[in-house]
């Protein structure tokens, strides 16, 4: 049987992860409250999870670029965007972007839906598995950011009236906001709480 | 790591004001700079787009370089005195929140991305600010690599036994 921090006495620092004694109320290093399980934490982190799904619709369907090239006005969704990239001959490029932008934010939004039914309704999937994909999860997050930049630096750039113009449009928003939202979700979240909530039924994962 | 956090203070300036991108079009020429893009963003009316690329781009490496480059001073100089301890505290609960921030490898990797974007229509060169910022990426990875938390932590708490 394996022994958690919990039934020890001790219990971790959430901000500079130093080992207490579960009877301090606050971490004898930095001073942060402590807390042996944060039970809400769940909830918020649903709360965030849902917003960026709600969030990624407008974000994939709106135009997330307008721009207008001697004279003819193209709007252009991120999906529209990889395609068009493909079209030009710059596979490579096409699939950076592809991966960045739609593949990430989908990864992210499904896997943390697994991790966090996996905790609200108990499904018996493997704790190390979960664990692993929620740290590349919370490592591949920062990789949307890809795309924003992209927008940031082409609008700066081209700015050449009805000649060549590039703006950013409503999606951008949008997909700011997903980034922003999924990031958080993942880090409010008490990871502690998925080592309990299946012990009951395998031990040996 | 004195060292690193002062030629990465070096680069961070010129990788942010000098310009990375220039676009020759139809004989004009446009330059733009890391922190012009954010702005243009943030002029067109998308301001949450302008803050997150200002923040992961140019404010997050900044706080970054600086905190480590006060924790180091600290740690050399200022144990003693109660006050820079309790700053240095602080500095170490706000270093996890820093480093996520930070995206500069993101960044170098969008530079290559919208030249090859952009070359679609016209030519693009690199400027100046390109080298500065992927020099100032390699050198806060390195920055990175060599900065421990725990040592600091260890640091700080060896005075209080």
């Amino acid at each position: 049987m394996k022994q958690q921090g919990k039934d020890l006495g001790l219990c971790l620092c959430r901000v500079c992860r130093q080992l207490n004694s579960s009877e301090n109320t606050h971490c004898s290093r930095c001073e942060a409250e402590l807390q042996v399980r944060d039970y809400s934490s769940l909830q918020k982190s649903w709360a965030l999870l849902i917003t960026a799904a709600i969030l990624l619709i407008p974000a994939n369907l709106y135009p997330i670029t307008v721009l207008t090239n001697q004279g003819k006005v193209r709007h252009d969704t991120i999906f529209s965007g990889i395609i068009h990239l493909v079209h030009s001959d710059m596979l490579p490029i096409a699939i950076i972007v592809f991966i960045a932008s739609i593949l990430v934010p989908w990864v992210k939004i499904i896997g943390l839906a697994t991790y966090l039914c996996a905790i609200s309704f108990n499904l018996p999937i493997s704790k190390k598995k979960l664990m692993v994909g929620f740290h590349i999860i919370e490592w591949i997050g920062r990789w949307s950011m890809l795309d924003l930049f992209v927008i940031s630096l082409t609008v700066a750039l081209v700015n050449m009236g009805q000649l060549l113009d590039a703006k950013p449009a409503p999606a951008a928003t949008a997909f700011a906001l997903v980034i922003l939202l999924t990031q958080l979700a993942a880090k409010v979240l008490d990871t502690r709480l998925l080592w309990d909530r299946l012990e009951p039924q395998d031990d040996t994962n | 790591m004195l060292a690193l956090c002062i030629t990465a203070l070096v680069f961070y300036f010129p990788a942010n004001f000098f310009p990375v991108l220039e676009i020759h079009f139809l004989g004009s020429i446009r330059t733009t700079t890391v922190f012009q893009g954010a702005f243009a963003v943030f002029d067109q009316g998308y301001w949450v787009v302008g803050l997150a690329v200002l923040a992961a781009a140019v404010i997050g490496p900044g706080l970054l370089i600086l905190s480590i480059l006060s924790q180091i001073l600290v740690v050399k100089w200022g144990l003693g005195s109660p006050f820079w301890r309790h700053s240095l505290k602080q500095l170490l609960k706000l270093q996890g929140l820093l480093s996520q921030l930070t995206m500069l490898e993101i960044y170098v990797i969008s530079f290559l991305v919208s030249s090859f974007q952009l070359s679609d229509f016209s030519d693009i060169y690199f400027g100046m600010g390109t080298f500065c910022f992927t020099m100032l990426f390699l050198v806060t990875l390195f920055l990175q690599r060599e900065y421990d938390i725990e040592h600091m932590w260890s640091l700080l708490m060896q005075g209080h036994r």
